[in-house]
């Protein structure tokens, strides 16, 4: 019954909520956003709580210490374990362990980010602006991005080194190729009629880029940037796990050998924070900055 | 007069001007010997098939395109890339929507007046200069009655008034020439119609003088239309434009202007239609019919003609061969 009323306040009813017409409001539109995250965290509560209640009994029997259950630990734990890995300090170093991941992580992917966005941006309007650009350049875009960057790795790596520079290489060479490309179908798609309406009222090629091309392509720049954000993190959690002392990933790295799963999640649950927080960001720059732009609902940037 | 005997009195003093001109791509012949004069103040309305060659056309006149064989000069001068001396007016995509109402009507004038280089060279006569513009913008604003919509962006604002504030973008320039480019198609009838009695003011006021003097800024309208009926009604002229096969050139296909009536209507002529009432009298129906007979079967004959419209109540006055219905094929 409490479903039902709830549904029934939710979408306007049984029949309106299944249909397929139903538009929800924006209090609906939290609501049903938070039903599977909400279903999960009580099943991994209930079953992390079951899970450490079989793991202490056994312990009991067999007579060992009891140790909390590592591959499914209770919150209880996870926030002891996080409390922790925030507040040790790293004995080569003497700083805060986890301010140094967090840094060292941090900087490696704004460094890569940025490089493969200006990167992408500058030679993707380029190419959507001048053809003979998009027909010189565009072949050899389509060839690289076919190879899988992950399977470029050792070559980045012989290449750049496994240092800092090779890391950031890695990110930027995950992204760079498809974004650029993406930029370019973007800048081509910006009708031709305002680049013509623009000369009739005396713009010269520069004022038509910084007037009319460049302020259209940033929001959907943007766009692509909070698409491509997923791409950058895979890369960066790639090259931290392959040859990193520090970072969030490569802590995980590390830890996984002794299947702490209790430091392990909040982590990994860290760096999707951080993502999101990256993707609120351009969200609300994208709302302030251009507020006359309105994304595809076809799913076009 | 026969298009031969016309062309003897082309001039290149003309506003616009083309002679033999063509337009291909590869092998096809989009236009064909086009032969053209359009003079100062003019308000022509090229009208045709989907496929005729209009757009083309427009092209070549704006310079966004080159013709390929020919003569087409702009005021005595080889036509070049676009410019401010044409204005362009499009169905879509002709205001940015990255700026506002304001901003779009301005933006000719901030391009002219406007910049960082113009402001270090002189700062206090670049903020004279913008403060003039900003009036005139506003002005202009105002004269197409959308004031009080300044800040908002053009999505926020019908189809009729984009077009509106499109007009007022092309025209704050004061170009010689506004070509518009089948820019009240896709508008309901009401919204069209409401336009087309717009822009007949507008092209009045651009080409009357203060006190019968010449206008200090006439400008020519070239408007590219599939709607006969809207040609008929707007255009001080209308040349309509057709596929078909010369005669005595077997084979060499290509649009060429097959229909080019004169109604005589001048900027400030009391005849000019005062409501679109006109639409409904018999002369109208009657032309269009014609002009229709003339585009879709030009292999009849090209027919060249101009008439004074003398009908007290409209431009329209007919002639025995139009009100028969049009050539009849030989």
């Amino acid at each position: 019954m409490l479903l039902l009323r709830i549904l029934r306040r939710i979408g306007g009813g049984i029949k309106n909520f299944f249909g397929l017409h139903y538009q929800p409001s924006i209090y609906a539109k939290v609501i049903l956003a938070m039903i599977l995250p909400a279903l999960f965290s009580y099943w991994y509560w209930e079953t992390s709580l079951e899970k450490q209640a079989v793991h202490e009994a056994a312990c009991i029997a067999e007579g060992r210490r009891v140790t909390p259950y590592k591959l499914m630990p209770p919150p209880s734990e996870m926030y002891k374990q996080t409390k922790k890995y925030v507040t040790t300090v790293d004995v080569r170093t003497e700083k805060n362990l986890f301010e140094e991941d967090f840094k060292a992580t941090m900087t490696r992917f704004v460094k890569g980010f940025g490089v493969f966005a200006s990167c992408a941006l500058f030679i993707g309007v380029l190419m959507g602006l001048f053809p003979f650009l998009r027909y010189i350049i565009n072949p050899i875009l389509i060839l690289i991005s076919i190879v899988p960057a992950l399977a470029l790795l050792p070559i980045i790596y012989v290449q750049a080194g496994s240092e800092e520079f090779g890391k950031i290489a890695i990110i930027v060479i995950g992204s760079v190729f498809l974004m650029t490309r993406d930029i370019a179908t973007i800048t081509s798609d910006i009708p031709r009629e305002h680049i013509t309406k623009a000369l009739t009222l005396g713009a010269n090629p520069i004022r038509v880029f910084w007037h009319v091309i460049l302020p259209q392509v940033m929001p959907r720049f943007l766009r692509t940037c909070m698409i491509y954000l997923t791409s950058a993190w895979l890369f960066l959690i790639t090259a931290e796990f392959t040859s990193a002392t520090f970072g969030l990933a490569a802590r995980i790295n590390f830890l996984v050998k002794t299947s702490l799963m209790a430091r392990i999640l909040p982590i990994a649950l860290f760096l999707g924070v951080i993502g999101l927080v990256f993707t609120l960001i351009f969200m609300l720059i994208i709302r302030v900055k251009y507020p006359w732009y309105k994304p595809s609902k076809r799913g076009a940037a | 007069m026969s298009i031969n005997e016309r062309r003897t009195h082309l001039r290149p003093h003309h506003v616009l001007y083309a002679e033999d001109m063509t337009k291909s791509y590869g092998k096809f012949n989009v236009l064909a010997d086009i032969d053209l004069a359009i003079s100062e103040g003019e308000l022509v309305t090229l009208v045709g098939p989907s496929g005729s060659g209009k757009t083309t056309l427009l092209k070549l006149f704006l310079g966004q395109e080159k013709h390929t064989d020919g003569t087409l000069l702009l005021d005595g001068e080889a036509v070049k890339h676009p410019d401010p001396s044409r204005g362009i007016v499009y169905q879509k995509y002709s205001l940015y929507p990255h700026m506002t109402i304001f901003e779009n009507v301005m933006f000719g004038l901030f391009l002219r007046d406007g910049g960082l280089v113009k402001f270090l060279m002189n700062p206090k006569k670049w903020w004279v200069k913008r403060q003039e513009n900003k009036a005139e913008a506003l002005r202009l604003i105002e004269r197409v009655g959308l004031k009080g919509h300044e800040e908002k962006f053009p999505e926020k604002l019908s189809g009729g008034q984009q077009q509106r504030v499109a007009i007022a973008q092309a025209i704050i320039r004061r170009p010689r020439i506004l070509l518009m480019d089948e820019a009240f198609s896709g508008l309901d009838e009401f919204t069209k119609e409401d336009l087309q009695i717009f822009l007949l003011g507008l092209w009045d006021e651009a080409n009357t003088g203060v006190d019968g003097a010449p206008s200090t800024h006439p400008m020519t309208i070239i408007f590219i239309t599939h709607g006969l009926g809207e040609a008929v009604y707007l255009g001080s002229r209308v040349l309509g434009l057709s596929q078909y096969v010369t005669e005595g050139r077997e084979g060499q296909f290509g649009a060429r202007i097959v229909a080019d009536e004169g109604f005589g209507r001048k900027p400030g002529d009391p005849r000019k239609p005062k409501s679109p009432s006109v639409k409904t009298t018999p002369e109208f129906g009657q032309l269009i019919a014609y002009i229709k007979k003339l585009v879709m079967r030009p292999e009849i004959r090209q027919h060249v003609t101009e008439f004074e419209g003398t009908h007290p109540d409209s431009f329209i006055t007919l002639t025995e061969e139009q009100k028969a219905g049009g050539p009849s094929a030989t």
